[in-house]
């Protein structure tokens, strides 16, 4: 899995990696996979013990669909709109909706991110390495549904996907990525 | 490398995206019909596995297709929630799936008739300018006559 091209989706703002393996880069396939019912009820399907535990209060896979497809809208949205007037408005730009990977892990250059879905307990993320305020290359992005990223393999290539980013923005080529995607 | 050579190697390197601006778009101009059809399209994935889980006909796709006596990748199509679906079709799952998935609200045939200087009626949901076409209730009624008494009643508004 190598990084093949990246894309300008917010000119001068907000970047996309592709991968050799995906017909679309990394942010149009997320708000893709996230309006798909078929690829929505597969994941759930097989992740069906997350959403019935106590932190999601066992939402039903119905309702965890239209409950997804419903706030990748408004966070298109959003983001969108931030990317843009983060142009010209100094304190709104990307970094407002960006937070670093890990609570108070703060880092000075290539900084791991992640922004998070609009409504209340979202379960989407994007993850993207920081440039700069209003300048982030997404490397990628997943329905999260427990608290931590170890635990999941889906979860665990976005990790690999962010490093890989990030070796390919400083080093101007990225590492090799020896595994398949699973979702 | 330097954050600024960075900046510029991305600035200069990459593409512009244009599928996912187009197709954001054409889902924030098409959001009314494709919302139904999202809806449209769990709902039937969702019959389909209670039917899988119950061993009842049609239980997949391709069993789908054979009972709308259409493509499965028509199906698929539909499972996809981006196809803008006639009410022939929905009607048609629905008797096949034995479920509903569309209503009226308060399905009758209502006259509306406004303040006088803005004249217009509404048939079958179709508005109507008084001053355009019509001069009176009788041109209008004449012109919507069904020679037999209609089974619902009309209702004029005030």
């Amino acid at each position: 899995m190598n990084i093949i091209d990246t894309f300008a989706i917010v000119k001068d703002s907000l970047y996309s990696v592709q991968y050799d393996t995906e017909d679309l880069n990394e942010f149009a396939k997320c708000f893709e996979l996230w309006n798909d019912p078929i690829h929505l009820r597969q994941f759930f399907e097989k992740n069906q013990k997350d959403l019935d535990n106590e932190f999601r209060n066992g939402i039903t896979i119905e309702e965890a669909i239209h409950k997804t497809r419903g706030d990748a809208g408004l966070f298109e949205e959003e983001l969108l709109c931030i990317a843009e007037t983060g142009k010209t408005e100094r304190y709104e730009t990307l970094s407002t909706l960006f937070e670093p990977l890990s609570k108070g892990f703060i880092e000075s250059e290539f900084e791991k991110d992640k922004a998070k879905g609009i409504k209340n307990r979202s379960w989407l993320r994007i993850y993207a390495i920081r440039i700069e305020a209003n300048l982030f290359v997404v490397s990628g992005g997943a329905i999260k549904l427990i608290r931590t990223m170890n635990d999941r393999d889906h979860l665990l290539l976005e990790l690999d996907k962010l490093e890989s980013t990030r070796s390919y923005l400083r080093d101007g080529s990225d590492e090799k990525l020896e595994f398949v995607e699973l979702i | 490398m330097s954050i600024d050579k960075i900046k510029n190697r991305i600035r200069e390197n990459s593409k512009q995206d244009s599928t996912w601006i187009e197709r954001a778009k054409s889902r924030r101009e098409n959001k009314a019909w494709l919302d139904i059809s999202f809806a449209i399209a769990v709902k039937i994935a969702s019959a389909l596995k209670a039917n899988k889980t119950a061993n009842v006909f049609p239980k997949t796709q391709k069993e789908l297709a054979k009972a709308m006596v259409c493509s499965p990748q028509y199906v698929n199509k539909l499972l996809r929630g981006t196809e803008n679906l006639q009410l022939e079709t929905i009607t048609k799952i629905e008797q096949i799936l034995d479920i509903n998935m569309i209503q009226v609200v308060d399905f009758e045939t209502i006259v509306q008739e406004q303040p006088e200087n803005s004249q217009t009626y509404t048939i079958f949901n179709k508005i109507i300018s008084g001053g355009e076409w019509y001069v009176n209730y009788k041109e209008l009624f004449e012109e919507y006559s069904y020679g037999i008494e209609p089974d619902i009643p009309f209702k004029s508004v005030a």
